[in-house]
């Protein structure tokens, strides 16, 4: 006869059981016995970066007798992760810090000093842009390893029908992205509450001449400089899609894989994703340097460097394996699995590094000496962090674009700004 | 009238269809989703509720061969059947004595449960995390089972404090007299007759501790421990590239037991909701 309701739970409780008892025993998930290290990192997108560093503490584990573990999640999920580790005074020995992070959780955090000047002497000085996110209140508080670029990511072929080049100015793009809306390809870069729209915005905001504050951290927001940007958007704005305004940080990317977009701020996941996926228009995605503005080219990077927390059971090994992911070796094996999405923080590395083979990746060489942390000009802080996560430039932009006047915008961004702590 | 059953029937499915179709929207659009190639994803031209160029299984495939995902299922069944269970047990006995008992202070017991459950499960996963390092219990499974009935019991308790105040007092009364004790009574009478609002709270139960996600992040780090909402968000999710067929696959498979368990428990639901909504 049929599976009555009793017997099917029945069965299955008695199933259930059997994986409960085998689950739920102690096991090697607990805390980490003396000799493991464990290590938190953001979740490349090229996996294969995240099983460079496995293979690098893979062969530091067995040279030294010791386990390493390393975790891999989301980004935005990093800085929850850090928090809840801090409060429980208990989690990852070495974990990934970003951009401000070193400075917000410097309470927390070992002096790597030693560590650096290890590495500096066999190769030299770290980027100062990578300096300025790890090096915190005269001691080395990270140990910087990798940026993130945010190019001009372009269809070649669409610029090509209208008769345009890959733009070097924003007036370029905005003249280039009236003839692409026309031909049914139009331009798109996020004015939305994403990463991906902060990594396009501050510098733009910074090619026009403005900024969120000044090298001593006072508000620089409100001036000529933020209005002539808020104008350039506006235009820009009226060639683009509106759903610009609620992209996620996927959305530029399936924008441009989709065929239909011609140009985007982003890292080189576009590109690569093509290239693997074999898609049709793959040799027509092509990078530039971001466009200039009146006062200038400006580079975004987001630095990722590593460090230790106070509360860990190894820091001695832990600062052993730091070293050990400043070899030649170790940056060779990252670099190249990395595939172009990560760029070296050391000028050492950056000479030649693998991926300068693919033409489309060059863009990327000579782009650290010129990049700048979200903060810029001033110091990296918590303040800074808290605007970037609350997507206050965006949401200015946003404003603008979709009918505030500059002096609403502004004000708006004012206000936000001051409510964090901005003076 | 001959045919007026029938066109009653029509108007009640016809009055049904648009919730139905509210429903199930999501859960077609998932299933979709992860049978489409990847190029047809990619395509804004095509229409996303047609699949045009051919069915695929590579993001089930990739689901299950490529990532931990039967580990997670496997998870979150454990973390979510062992803390109902233990939700339901603590929650039916407070329950009980809010509803049947007199007690010094038993409204401002009542009321307090009552704020506890609106509190926002994200303000307590920092003093969690302090509880779950202080137990050795970081990294495990039990961390997860020891602090979900801190949101599940004060939930599963409102429901059936209010489910079990419904049921006549005179039927205990009978038993006590008759020489049983509280416990006894609440085993041979409450329990019984309270089976749908048990059922009812337990499903609702279920589906909170199945479908919770901070503290199923911050708790657990290792992959093969993660339970099936924190691991498809970090595994299928990859700097700005969102595997969107393996992501739909994950969340329609993830479903399923959830569904599954309120078919199996359908009759016992409705009865449970809508008891008390008739005065006898």
């Amino acid at each position: 006869m049929g599976m009555t309701r009793r017997k099917f739970l029945a069965a299955t409780a008695g199933a259930g059981a059997g994986l409960m008892a085998g689950a739920l025993a102690p096991s090697g998930g607990r805390a980490a016995a003396s000799g493991t290290i464990r290590l938190l990192a953001h979740s490349s997108y090229n996996e294969d970066s995240d099983k460079a560093i496995q293979k690098i503490g893979a062969a530091f584990a067995a040279k030294h007798g010791a386990t390493f573990v390393g975790e891999f999640i989301d980004q935005p999920q990093v800085a929850a992760k850090l928090t809840a580790e801090e409060q429980a005074q208990a989690g990852h020995d070495i974990v990934d810090l970003q951009d401000n992070l070193p400075a917000i959780h410097r309470e927390f955090l070992v002096p790597l000093d030693d560590v650096v000047a290890d590495i500096t002497k066999s190769f030299g000085p770290f980027y100062d842009v990578a300096k300025r996110s790890g090096y915190v209140g005269g001691h080395w508080l990270s140990v910087p390893w990798l940026g993130n670029s945010e190019l001009g990511v372009y269809r070649a072929d669409y610029f090509a029908q209208v008769g345009e080049r890959a733009p070097q100015t924003w007036d370029d793009l905005l003249r280039a992205a009236a003839k692409l809306k026309r031909a049914g390809h139009p331009v798109g870069i996020a004015i939305s509450q994403t990463e991906d729209s902060n990594a396009a915005l501050y510098p733009l905001l910074w090619s026009f001449g403005g900024s969120v504050t000044d090298a001593a951290g006072r508000l620089t927001i409100d001036s000529p400089a933020t209005g002539a940007a808020l104008d350039y958007v506006r235009k820009l704005a009226a060639q683009m899609e509106p759903a610009v305004y609620s992209w996620d940080d996927s959305s530029n990317n399936k924008y441009m894989l989709s065929g239909r977009g011609s140009y985007t701020i982003n890292a080189p996941s576009i590109y690569l994703t093509a290239k693997q996926n074999h898609l049709a228009f793959a040799g027509a995605v092509k990078h530039a340097q971001p466009p200039a503005g009146v006062k200038g080219r400006f580079f975004y990077v987001d630095i990722h460097g590593w460090g230790v927390f106070k509360f860990s059971q190894n820091i001695d090994l832990s600062k052993q394996f730091l070293r050990s992911m400043y070899t030649a070796e170790s940056q060779k094996l990252f670099l190249t699995l990395g595939e172009g999405y990560d760029m070296p923080v050391l000028p050492h590395f950056d000479v030649n590094p693998p991926y300068a083979a693919d033409p489309q990746l060059r863009p990327q060489v000579g782009y650290m000496p010129h990049a700048h942390l979200a903060s810029y000009p001033a110091a990296p802080d918590a303040r800074a962090e808290k605007a970037y996560q609350t997507f206050v430039i965006p949401n200015m932009f946003a404003r603008a674009a979709q009918g505030a006047s500059n002096k609403d915008a502004i004000a708006f961004a004012m206000k936000a700004l001051k409510d964090i702590g901005y003076a | 009238m001959v045919g007026s059953p029938a066109r009653r029937a029509i108007w009640a499915y016809a009055g049904a269809a648009p919730f139905v179709v509210f429903a199930l929207f999501p859960f077609a659009w998932m299933l979709i989703t992860s049978v489409k190639k990847d190029a047809e994803l990619y395509d804004l031209a095509q229409n996303p509720f047609l699949i045009r160029t051919g069915i695929t299984w590579d993001h089930y495939r990739f689901l299950f061969e490529q990532t931990a995902f039967p580990l997670w299922l496997r998870n979150s069944v454990l973390v979510a059947v062992s803390s109902t269970a233990a939700s339901v047990v603590l929650a039916l006995l407070a329950a009980y004595a809010l509803a049947r008992m007199r007690f010094r202070y038993a409204e401002g017991v009542s009321t307090f449960i009552f704020v506890v459950y609106l509190m926002p499960t994200t303000l307590l996963f920092l003093p969690l995390a302090r509880l779950v390092s202080l137990l050795h219990l970081a990294n495990t499974l039990w961390s997860l089972i020891v602090t979900y009935p801190a949101f599940m019991v004060p939930f599963i308790t409102w429901m059936l404090a209010a489910y079990l105040a419904a049921i006549p007092k005179d039927l205990e009364e009978s038993a006590l007299v008759d020489g049983c004790t509280r416990l006894g009574a609440l085993r041979r009478i409450v329990l019984p007759l309270a089976r749908p609002g048990i059922i009812t709270a337990t499903l609702f139960g279920f589906t909170l501790a199945w479908s919770e996600f901070i503290y199923a992040l911050t708790f657990i780090s290792t992959t093969n421990l993660k339970t099936v909402t924190a691991g498809v968000v970090v595994d299928l999710i990859r700097g700005d590239v969102f595997y969107w067929g393996s992501l739909m696959a994950g969340a329609l498979t993830a479903s399923l037991p959830v569904v599954v368990l309120f078919s199996l428990f359908l009759d016992h639901y409705v009865s449970g909701l809508t008891a008390g909504a008739v005065k006898g």
